[in-house]
């Protein structure tokens, strides 16, 4: 009565071994990309390497009339620009991450969460002419002029505010890369949040403490590690920004003390110049600027996913 | 092995039985990774047109014992058999054999009902279409018969078409064992069919296992005793993963020979 | 009032004022989008190419291009991004070398785009020995990849254990039960998914600068420079010419609309299959 063998031609595993082939070489192509792009970005630099040697990345010359190229202005405005915008973005959304997950009603919350997030899908050079031609001629008849007149004489922190009030420049750039990182930060933030117990809420609450003493010193204390690591993947996406930077940095290749000035970033310099190259040294040396642009993103964003990873497991 | 020895004292009894076999296990140890082992030496007959239970506490291995069945274990890394599982005169674990035309002969029901994201229809033709070419009539025949079978036709002949997950939890499952039977395969695995059922529905499903008897070689794991002494005609009791004692369910219900067995049908563990 | 209730109070005050400047700000954005775009809506933007300086025209070509590259960017990332995301949730899982990909991904997902634009420039610009189409839809692939392959490996380790072993257990083969079975199961995860990348690819300038570069002309041959709407919304904001800015913010009020749009779309599109399902 047991008939049929079941040993019957296995096309259906031949199919499996083909799809799963496929599916391995597809991902497979990340891992050859990335290497990809890194030796591209080694290749194309290189001849400028050779031309400049180290002093390509500690050289605030970027000439190229005279074919003197160096890294400095861009590397210095690229942190810069990114810390700043850093710096101010943390606070807020820290602010909106508490409003959102703890204040809020929770019928209030979604929506108002999906506006914040809609401001990471308004495309970079949106932020870049809105910034350009909206926020700047406001930024510099407002805070830049008080500033020039109350903060400039001051000692230490006085020759931050010292110039011109242009709009554009150092300052403009970073808040405008602060309002572009604002959703990620927050809905890292946000995660966090979220993931604590809503024992430790109510044991706090329990002794009579208040919503502030309670996400001060119970809460976010509690999601340190994450803030931190959401922290570096907020500054490894601004290192890379490019269209809005390039808007409102001012394309100067300088380095001012004054955060008014302008100044210009990695992905500023290659946007605007690489199309104008004129000659093959200084193509070279803008695909030098993107080598070190994708090494310093690289270390950032790797400490960010690590950190982050390593929050999430505990 | 020997850490369980005076479990293993027992003597197969069942070994002049006439019936015939449709499954034979043989020696099998089962291993969830290395050092990991779950199943010692299992010799477990299952004979044609006969429903077989496996008891036993939580852990036991019966539900491991059933995956060996049909290899379903073969989806993960790392687990392997040792031993010998026949169906028929064919071995399953050794020798080149097509996993997927196995599972189509010896047909798999879970614990949770998982009805496909499809509709009522396309769940059963699924796995009709795998493996047989049929004309639409063909194949709407196919489906009715499978689902008369499952008892299930009469509740859903009208919403054939509509998607599967709108059924109750009974019903779900009774379409599970129509996706199964549509197959038509020689043997049925159950993995505690009922236990994520409600009273009502465990009854419907009692009620199609002891029709089902007549067609199909069933082997269903529960660790509901009443349901085993009532729908089963062998039983095999397991522990600790071994196969403590199997016989005919009356035997092993009323003057089982070992006493672990006796104590665990009568409830003093479990 | 005590001192406690006080400081609680601006705390809440200070948390409600950071939400008011998010929000505020998209809105001051789309206010100022629909300011000074709206005026150049009309049937010249999407039926005339784009003028030469000081001239009156459209952005027919530059719209016309850039669907071209984001479709064909997406119909190469797509298969890829999803089958590579297949092969991290059901073959790699956790094996040493899915951990690896996932960490590249997520690399690749975070590179800046511009070095994205340089990497093509230099692997097909320099092959083909011109800018083109293609260059600037195998740019725009590269960025959607990753986001196409984390949301569909997301999506399908949502396919409970229990609806793969039925499928096995039934004979079906690994590939039927993934085709027929995962991708059903959560196929609309995975469109949200794609159109997620085609929404972050669309806005995309700074990689086609120097792979599609730009064209005032009407074309749609891959193998030629193409128009595109992002780098015409970029010539044309920074020039002095008042009818290109005109169609700057013209162009920024549609590229934003059409992004809004497919976000929205893509959180619609879940709600919808949970619906069905229940």
């Amino acid at each position: 009565m047991m008939k049929a063998t079941i040993v019957t031609a296995p096309t259906s595993t031949n199919g499996d071994a083909v799809f799963q082939r496929i599916c391995r070489a597809s991902a497979f192509l990340i891992g050859i990309l990335m290497l990809g792009i890194m030796l591209s970005l080694i290749m194309g630099a290189w001849p400028a390497l050779q031309h400049f040697g180290f002093e390509f990345f500690t050289s605030a010359q970027w000439n190229p009339v005279t074919e003197e190229f160096g890294a400095l202005n861009a590397l210095y405005g690229t942190i810069i620009s990114s810390v700043i915008a850093v710096a101010l973005a943390l606070p807020i959304s820290i602010g909106i991450a508490v409003f959102l997950s703890e204040l809020c009603p929770q019928n209030w919350s979604r929506p108002i969460y999906i506006g914040i997030e809609l401001l990471a899908a308004v495309p970079s050079i949106i932020y870049g002419m809105w910034g350009l031609f909206v926020f700047a001629p406001w930024f510099s008849q407002g805070f830049q002029l008080w500033a020039g007149q109350h903060l400039a004489g001051l000692p230490l922190i006085g020759g931050m505010f010292q110039g011109p009030p242009m709009g554009v420049g150092l300052l403009t750039a970073g808040i405008i890369l602060a309002f572009m990182i604002l959703p990620i930060l927050t809905s890292l933030i946000k995660e966090a949040l979220s993931t604590l117990p809503n024992v430790l809420r109510e044991a706090s609450y329990g002794i009579g403490a208040t919503q502030f003493e309670v996400i001060v010193h119970v809460l976010l204390p509690a999601i340190k590690g994450p803030i931190f690591g959401a922290l570096i993947l907020a500054l490894g996406r601004a290192l890379g920004e490019t269209m809005a930077i390039t808007f409102v940095i001012g394309g100067a290749q300088s380095i001012s003390s004054s955060l008014f000035m302008p100044a210009t970033s990695i992905a500023a310099t290659i946007a605007e110049q690489f199309n104008e190259a004129t000659g093959a040294l200084q193509i070279s040396s803008l695909i030098g600027l993107g080598l070190v642009l994708f090494m310093i993103t690289f270390i950032v964003m790797g400490v960010a996913r690590i950190l982050l990873r390593r929050s999430a497991q505990q | 092995m020997s850490q369980v020895a005076v479990l293993s004292d027992y003597q197969p009894q069942y070994a002049q039985s006439a019936l015939e076999h449709s499954m034979e296990v043989q020696g099998l140890n089962f291993y969830y990774g290395k050092d990991k082992q779950a199943l010692y030496e299992i010799d477990l007959p299952v004979y044609h047109n006969r429903v077989t239970a496996l008891i036993g506490p939580s852990g036991c291995g019966k539900s491991t014992l059933l995956r060996c069945m049909n290899r379903i274990y073969d989806l993960y890394h790392g687990q392997y058999a040792e031993g010998d599982v026949k169906l028929g005169k064919q071995s399953i674990l050794k020798g080149p054999i097509d996993l997927n035309t196995l599972r189509s002969k010896v047909g798999m029901v879970f614990q949770k009902p998982t009805p496909f994201p499809m509709t009522i229809y396309d769940n059963i033709a699924f796995g009709l279409k795998l493996y047989h070419r049929l004309s639409r009539r063909d194949l709407d025949a196919r489906v009715q018969e499978a689902l008369e079978k499952a008892q299930l036709w009469e509740e859903v002949k009208d919403k054939l078409h509509s998607e599967a997950s709108g059924l109750s939890g009974g019903q779900q499952q009774r379409l599970c064992i129509a996706r199964t039977i549509a197959l038509k395969p020689d043997v049925i695995l159950m993995d505690e069919p009922t236990s994520a059922l409600d009273p009502i529905a465990t009854q419907g499903i009692e009620k199609l296992i002891t029709e089902l008897r007549d067609d199909y070689t069933i082997v269903i794991v529960t660790h509901n005793m009443q349901q085993a002494s009532r729908i089963s005609d062998y039983t095999g009791f397991m522990y600790l993963g071994k196969l403590v004692e199997f016989g005919e369910t009356e035997k092993i219900f009323t003057h089982a020979d070992n006493e672990k067995t006796r104590e665990y049908v009568g409830g003093v563990f479990g | 009032m005590t001192r406690r209730q006080f400081k609680n109070h601006v705390f809440k005050g200070l948390c409600v004022a950071a939400t008011a400047l998010g929000i505020g700000i998209l809105l001051l954005i789309l206010m100022t989008l629909f300011q000074k775009g709206f005026a150049g809506m009309n049937w010249a933007l999407f039926s005339e190419v784009t003028p030469g300086p000081g001239g009156e025209g459209g952005l027919a070509n530059a719209i016309v291009g850039s669907l071209i590259m984001t479709s064909l960017g997406i119909v190469i990332a797509a298969p890829i991004g999803v089958m590579a995301g297949t092969w991290l949730a059901e073959y790699g899982r956790n094996s040493k070398t899915a951990d690896l990909i996932r960490f590249l991904n997520g690399m690749l997902m975070s590179a800046p785009s511009i070095l994205i634009g340089l990497f093509v420039y230099e692997m097909v610009v320099v092959f083909m020995g011109h800018f083109s189409g293609w260059a600037g839809a195998i740019a725009l692939a590269v960025i959607a990849l990753p986001v196409i392959i984390s949301a569909t490996e997301e999506m399908l380790k949502l396919v409970p254990t229990s609806l793969r072993e039925a499928g096995a257990g039934l004979g079906a083969s690994r590939w039927r039960v993934t085709f027929s079975l995962s991708y059903r199961a959560v196929g609309t995860g995975i469109v949200t998914g794609i159109l997620l990348a085609i929404a972050r690819i669309s806005g995309e300038t700074a990689p086609l600068l120097f792979t599609a570069l730009n064209s005032s002309f009407m074309t749609i041959n891959p193998n030629e420079p193409m128009a595109n709407l992002p780098v015409t919304i970029y010539k044309f904001a920074m020039s002095p010419y008042e009818s290109w800015n005109q169609l700057a913010w013209s162009g920024a009020l549609l590229i934003t609309l059409a992004i809004l749009a497919l976000n929205i779309a893509s959180r619609i599109l879940p709600g919808l299959n949970k619906r069905r399902a229940s």
